[in-house]
């Protein structure tokens, strides 16, 4: 946690595209943790608000939204293997991305940079889900 | 385990949701965290500047030479073009001119910057000229840029000699797409593009240079690489 907390302050500041706190929020997600997941959003997430100057409670918003729809998808399809966390991964950003460009701008304005903010986001993710199974095996 | 999970993420989201509404409302109360937020950020960046310099540098470098080599083939254009409005502008504007330092530049790109006490829809400029966008926000610490960067801005176009093009609008990335431009209009690689009119800002300064041009059913369609460049960490307002 107070890793996840020294790498959202110092590096999200340099990186506009990539929302680090989604690295461990879903790394948790994924892991079956609820409290680290629960208490993960909850501080990350307002932390990134601050960082990105959004009203208090914004990506609090986009994110526990889209992970609750990623978590009806749960009843369907497991996430043990790889190519099924790709699936929730693209997904969870899809619908993480368009509210973020909906709220921030009422509409998808360009599809480049939507497109850019998903790639980078999912590239992001899974380096941090691969790094953190390595770390802990 | 499943349901247990759902349902906390449910409960943080419906929270989250009223949190958020009232959050909005209130923003101007949050200013004082968002502008430590901003400087905090601002030396982080500083930091990391000086902890890390670029090993791209030595590349950059050589491009850095053939850009100056550019320029100067521009600047003599530019004298070329001494009596267009692009050069009435720095006389009309001048004494008006106040630099602001950058906070912040973000991914969408709105620039947060030191506020030197100007108004909502001042002109923003860099050091070159070249513009950059309008003031859209104004906080009591600092304000917010909306540059043309930001996708979705619309505004009216003319060509060197001052001839309307079209309606531009920007697309992100740093560049702009003109659509609709008549067959007729005589326009090559490389010419400089300029504002148009009064609508969204005022005419004759100078946005980018003609990227790619592409033939269409319904004329020509122009992209456009902005010019403006935020390195020096100051933008200048027309106050």
């Amino acid at each position: 946690m107070i890793f996840n907390l020294i790498l959202l302050i110092f590096l999200q500041p340099l990186f506009a595209s990539v929302f680090i706190f989604l690295g461990p929020v879903l790394n948790y997600f994924f892991k079956e943790k609820i409290k680290e997941l629960t208490l993960s959003l909850i501080s990350l997430s307002l932390i990134t608000d601050i960082i990105f100057i959004k009203p208090l409670g914004f990506f609090l918003f986009i994110a526990s939204f889209s992970i609750f729809l990623i978590c009806l998808l749960e009843k369907f399809l497991g996430h043990q293997h790889f190519y099924q966390k790709l699936i929730y991964l693209f997904l969870f950003n899809v619908i993480y991305l368009f509210l973020f460009f909906f709220l921030s701008f009422g509409k998808i304005v360009s599809s480049v940079l939507f497109l850019k903010f998903l790639i980078f986001n999912i590239i992001f993710q899974i380096v941090y889900l691969v790094i953190y199974s390595l770390l802990r095996t | 385990m499943f349901r247990k999970k759902t349902k906390n993420i449910l409960i943080i989201f419906l929270l989250s949701l009223v949190f958020y509404w009232f959050s909005s409302q209130a923003l101007a109360e949050e200013e004082p965290i968002f502008n430590i937020s901003l400087n905090f950020q601002k030396l982080i960046k500083n930091f990391w500047q000086k902890v890390l310099p670029s090993q791209e540098e030595d590349f950059y470098k050589e491009k850095y030479y053939e850009l100056l080599q550019e320029l100067a083939k521009l600047k003599l254009t530019l004298k070329q073009v001494k009596e267009t409005e692009i050069i009435s502008q720095r006389e009309k504007y001048l004494p008006n001119l106040i630099s602001a330092d950058i906070l912040k530049i973000d991914s969408l790109g709105y620039i947060y910057a030191e506020n030197p006490k100007v108004k909502e829809g001042t002109i923003v400029l860099d050091k070159n000229w070249t513009l950059v966008g309008k003031v859209s926000k104004i906080t009591k610490n600092y304000l917010i840029i909306t540059s043309l960067n930001v996708p979705g801005l619309e505004f009216n176009t003319a060509n060197i000699d001052g001839e309307l093009l079209g309606l531009g609008k920007t697309i992100s990335n740093g560049f702009l797409e003109i659509n609709y431009v008549k067959p007729e209009t005589q326009i090559k690689i490389n010419d400089f593009v300029l504002t148009y009119g009064d609508d969204n800002f005022p005419p004759g300064f100078l946005v980018g240079t003609v990227k790619k041009i592409n033939k269409t059913q319904f004329g020509q369609q122009i992209i456009v690489q902005l010019l403006f460049e935020l390195d020096s960490g100051k933008v200048y307002l027309i106050k």
